[in-house]
């Protein structure tokens, strides 16, 4: 009888997830307020990306357990806040913690394809000899050109360090032939040099100490030197992505930055944008032939060239519920509201990146009439969320980063000379992200996972009130099933949640 | 991310988790109605009324309305309909049917004596 009972449960649930997960790929909508008028939108309808999703799901539970409490009134604004907390907290907490998750796992990619596990593993004999690599193979982002010392700049650079590897990158590019000493740690520094006429570095690491350079070591000291993610240049990408902020093309005549990006730069970084979206299309364990995730459809395309063209116009758009929101954010507007993120101290960096968030939300509103204006916000916050695993994933991809797996190249492929005689590894973002297909698919879909757990941790609370609210509103006999259940269930699920939670919050 | 308990990455997994979380059973305990109430309310049962049972069915209408707004469309109203109908038919026969047991006269003395049943019904 238990054993029927278990089996009716399950088909139970088979068929609930099928419903939902078939919905989900056929782009039906599963909520009837949701609303979709972007094209853009219409080529993810097959996708397993469920960001989406989960913002929905947070709005009609938001939504539903706050009317299920009387509290009708509040459901119209209860969005926002709820998102909005959701992207400061991780913005002012959790980013160095997302970002260390995703270096762990590179580590672990390093360890497992170069065996650092061997003992006293010396680096590779280009790398101590001096290995060549072209400068569009590392600066695949194409931020060699900006001048760190300008507000935009800094964005690409990371932030303010004119010792970072990046800095350091440009200055060698700036005065070829000069040689510029990048310490990693225990006694390793890595010589880097520049020729203008093969438009190459050259790498050269010795150990300062004596003898030859642990690879581990080197690995290791890469990886910790990296420049921390700041919430400022996640806003500032953010921006880029959807407004075109830095990639407009700035009148030289009128405006002293004149490190503008080209369409050439425009167009190999939303090639990049599109690739790390597709891969969040399928799950890891999804087998995908290779070309699918750089093989673009003639939708893909035409979104894309429109999108090439908008931001390098300086304008954009994202769609909220009210429909498709159309506005542009200027330079300065956004690095005058980055400069409000600088000045602020660790205490009040919650409340000011809030502020600024919010400042840029009304921004992003301004076309809107004031009755949408809150809906425009609240998609403006939403796509902020949507773009987080795209968004990171980028800023992951410092120079630093990409020399480390270039090097990691190196020792796998066991053909170095190949880098160096082969006009030095890969010409475009697109071709570095084919070469290491494997490892960026994990890593974006780490920043998912991430950004995800975060969602779910609010769908689960807002489940869990929605049930509650509804065990108060039937006969108490029939209550006193549901808090079984609930107590046995349901809490204990939450409270796992509660407890990731807090150990998140410890770490940080 | 490693403390949950599955793989959040995988859209199947977190499908599974969310319909988990999300289905609750609230249909009607069917247990057996307990001995004592049986002996002591049996001869009063009214008996089964199609006529009433309609009554409180199409009285909770309402109810399966709301599934409309439910987060999952999973059925919506008229199978929320259909758990209604069948919750008060199954309410009916546990609280208000009446079973009257009669016996037919011996024809051999001392021998076993059939019991009939009959089942009340009200109009």
């Amino acid at each position: 009888m238990a054993d029927n009972q278990q089996k009716k449960e399950t088909v139970v649930q088979e068929v609930a997830k099928k419903k939902l997960f078939t919905r989900i790929i056929a782009g039906e909508n599963i909520f009837k307020k949701k609303k979709k008028t972007s094209s853009e939108d219409s080529v993810k309808d097959k996708s397993k990306n469920l960001i989406d999703f989960m913002l929905t799901m947070v709005e009609v539970l938001k939504g539903k357990s706050d009317s299920a409490k009387g509290k009708i009134g509040d459901v119209k604004d209860s969005l926002p806040p709820i998102v909005l907390t959701l992207l400061v907290n991780i913005l002012a907490r959790l980013l160095p913690v997302m970002q260390q998750t995703v270096l762990d796992l590179l580590m672990k990619y390093l360890k497992d394809n170069c065996a650092l596990d061997t003992v006293n593993l010396s680096i590779p004999t280009q790398l101590a000899s001096g290995l060549q690599i072209s400068s569009r193979s590392l600066d695949i982002f194409r931020v060699l050109k900006e001048d760190y010392n300008s507000k935009s700049g800094q964005v690409f650079f990371g932030g303010n360090n004119t010792n970072s590897f990046t800095a350091l990158l440009r200055n060698a590019a700036l005065n070829p032939g000069t040689p510029y000493n990048y310490p990693i740690g225990n006694n390793i520094v890595t010589t880097i040099l520049y020729t203008a006429t093969t438009d190459k570095f050259k790498f050269t690491t010795t150990n300062s100490g004596g003898g030859d350079v642990n690879l581990k070591d080197f690995f290791k000291g890469m990886l910790q030197k990296v420049m921390p993610f700041t919430p400022s240049v996640f806003i500032a990408l953010a921006c880029d992505k959807i407004y075109g902020t830095l990639s407009k093309k700035i009148d030289t005549t009128l405006d002293s930055l004149t490190q503008a990006r080209t369409a050439d730069d425009i167009a190999n970084d939303e090639y990049i944008n599109t690739i790390i979206e597709n891969y969040l299309e399928y799950d890891l364990d999804d087998i995908v032939e290779t070309d699918t995730f750089y093989t673009f459809t003639d939708e893909q395309k035409g979104i894309i060239e429109s999108k090439i063209n908008s931001r390098f116009d300086g304008e954009g758009s994202f769609v909220a519920s009210c429909g498709e929101v159309e506005a542009s954010i200027q330079v300065d507007q956004l690095t005058n509201q980055l400069d409000l993120l600088s000045g602020a101290t660790k205490s009040s960096e919650s409340k000011v990146i809030g502020q600024v968030l919010n400042n840029l939300g009304d921004l992003a509103t301004t076309n809107l009439n004031n009755d949408d204006k809150d809906t425009g916000k609240k998609g403006f916050f939403s796509q902020l969320i949507k773009l987080f695993p795209v968004i990171t994933t980028k800023m992951f991809l410092s120079t630093d980063i990409v020399f480390t797996m270039e090097v990691a190249k190196v020792i796998k492929n066991q053909a170095s000379s190949q880098v160096s005689a082969s006009g030095a590894g890969v010409k475009s973002g697109k071709e570095f992200f084919q070469k290491n297909s494997q490892i960026m698919r994990e890593i974006s879909k780490e920043f998912y996972g991430l950004i995800m757990t975060e969602l779910f941790i609010i769908v689960k609370d807002e489940i869990k009130k929605l049930i509650v609210a509804q065990v108060k509103a039937i006969i108490a006999e029939k209550a006193k099933n549901y808090l079984r259940i609930i107590l046995s269930g349901v809490e204990a699920k939450l409270n796992k949640a509660i407890a990731l939670k807090k150990a998140i919050e410890k770490t940080t | 991310m490693g403390l949950l308990d599955f793989d959040i990455k995988n859209s199947d997994a977190l499908l599974n988790v969310l319909v988990a979380l999300m289905s609750v059973n609230i249909n009607t305990n069917t247990n057996k109605v307990p001995m004592p109430i049986i002996l002591r309310n049996g001869p009063s049962k009214p008996g089964l009324s199609a006529k009433e049972i309609a009554t409180d069915i199409i009285s909770r209408q309402t109810e399966a309305l709301e599934q409309q707004d439910n987060i999952l469309e999973a059925g919506g109203i008229s199978e929320a309909m259909e758990i209604i109908r069948v919750e008060e038919i199954i309410k009916a026969i546990q609280t208000k049917m009446r079973v009257d047991v009669g016996t037919l006269p011996s024809v051999n003395a001392g021998g076993p004596i059939p019991p009939i049943q009959g089942y009340g019904q009200a109009y």
